[in-house]
């Protein structure tokens, strides 16, 4: 059994900061899909749980020139979303029952190294808003991200949603051991292809660093060029140099980097 | 605390300690059907609808499930009548210790209109079948589902 801790459930955004801010030992509680497990495994433990799962003002998802979408969104309502990239992200996360009660917004939070969300976020360039107890904040993805489960965020700091524009061209490219496990690497690609050459392509992978990373070189190896294969296949080699995998047992570091190089070609080819 | 779950139609107020699952909850009313599997959120044996979507209960504090409508197993209606009837037929259960998740996420399954066996066996990939006896399941949920 889940040693016991305090259970707090709040309404509204800034009840959820208050007691977040004020309680050292306090973590929201989203969806829980990540936090649930890790208090069984005593990985992590909190004297209070601070449940915002019905705090109506994080559950948005606007679909303008701008995609806005609250921190409470759960996966399974970006499987059917008009933005392709964002279903072609969503339906890759764990499995059905997970994506039901995970959210968006906790899993940038939570900023596990091989979530999904995190490098999707970073190749579309999202904007994380933030609430906290000295207001709100907007913190360019590149910057939030801090490392394995670290983020920018404060204490007593809430993700409250994330703001990007939906990519005119993207893809997503996972591999996993198993169907719902995480993965073992993932490119995200968010581009733009304009009369055959690219005009910008912000390309993120997981399992080539020890958190989300751009591929920076690959980024600029496709910029201005048309997409033609031999420039995937200098692309896909580029992804595999720049690359430091972890290795752990799920896989090798080489087998990561090796994945990571058909993970990039397969994503550019969807283009 | 106390909290309101509405199982398989029927009311139940139970007064719960924070840190109990939701799994634990409903097996102490009586609704043995849901299983224990893994408690690691793998095996997906304890999937209950809630709210009309699939979750593995072991997953779910019951203090999050306050005043959600849960289906489990032995929920019944036409649907998951023809579903039982479907997994007797085509022998979609050997030990059985999954039946209960596998009947739960086909019921969602078929509900939502699953059109591919692609989309089947993508929406069973939550749940293990140790005995490996996928394929007698997947058959069973493509009948009940008319593909």
């Amino acid at each position: 059994m889940i040693p016991r801790f305090e259970y707090i459930r709040v309404f509204s955004l800034p009840e959820a900061v208050d007691v977040l801010s004020r309680r050292e030992d306090a973590a929201p509680l989203a969806g829980g899909q990540s936090l649930i497990p890790m208090l069984k495994l005593r990985v992590a433990s909190y004297g209070v749980l601070v449940d915002i799962g019905r705090v109506r003002e994080l559950r948005y998802l606007r679909y303008g020139d701008v995609v806005e979408v609250g921190a409470l969104v759960r996966h399974y309502e970006l499987e059917e979303s008009p933005c392709g990239f964002l279903r072609g992200v969503a339906v890759r996360i764990g499995d059905p029952q997970v994506r039901s009660l995970g959210t968006v917004g906790g899993s940038l939070a939570h900023a596990d190294p091989f979530g999904d969300w995190p490098a999707a976020m970073l190749a579309l360039g999202a904007v994380v808003k933030t609430a906290g107890p000295d207001g709100a904040r907007e913190v360019a993805i590149d910057d939030f991200v801090k490392g394995p489960y670290q983020t920018a965020l404060e204490r007593g700091e809430l993700v409250a949603g994330l703001e990007f524009r939906c990519p005119p061209r993207g893809a997503y490219v996972k591999f996993a051991r198993r169907h719902n496990d995480f993965a073992l690497t993932a490119v995200a690609v968010a581009a733009e292809v304009k009369e055959g050459h690219v005009s910008w392509a912000r390309v993120a992978a997981l399992g080539a660093a020890d958190r989300p990373v751009r591929l920076r070189k690959v980024e600029a190896l496709l910029s201005g060029v048309p997409l033609t294969a031999d420039v995937i296949a200098s692309a896909a080699e580029a992804a595999a140099k720049e690359a430091q995998p972890p290795a752990d047992f799920r896989a090798s570091a080489e087998y990561r980097r090796a994945l990571l190089s058909v993970a990039v070609k397969r994503a550019l080819g969807r283009l | 605390m106390k909290i309101a779950l509405r199982v398989n139609g029927v009311l139940h107020e139970v007064d719960v300690e924070p840190r109990k699952l939701l799994v634990h909850v409903l097996r102490e009313l009586g609704y043995k059907s849901v299983r224990v599997g893994c408690d690691t959120a793998t095996c997906g044996a304890c999937t209950v609808l809630m709210d009309g979507r699939p979750v593995k209960s072991c997953n779910v504090l019951a203090v999050q499930a306050d005043g959600a409508e849960i289906y489990t197993a032995d929920y019944s209606d036409e649907v998951m009548e023809k579903l039982r009837d479907a997994f007797k037929r085509h022998h979609a259960a050997q030990c059985g210790f999954c039946t209960s998740g596998m009947l739960t996420t086909a019921y969602y399954l078929v509900r939502r209109g699953v059109k591919s066996e692609e989309e089947v066996v993508e929406g069973l990939s939550g749940v293990l079948c140790r005995c490996t006896g996928y394929q007698n399941i997947v058959n069973a949920v493509k009948e009940v589902a008319g593909l």
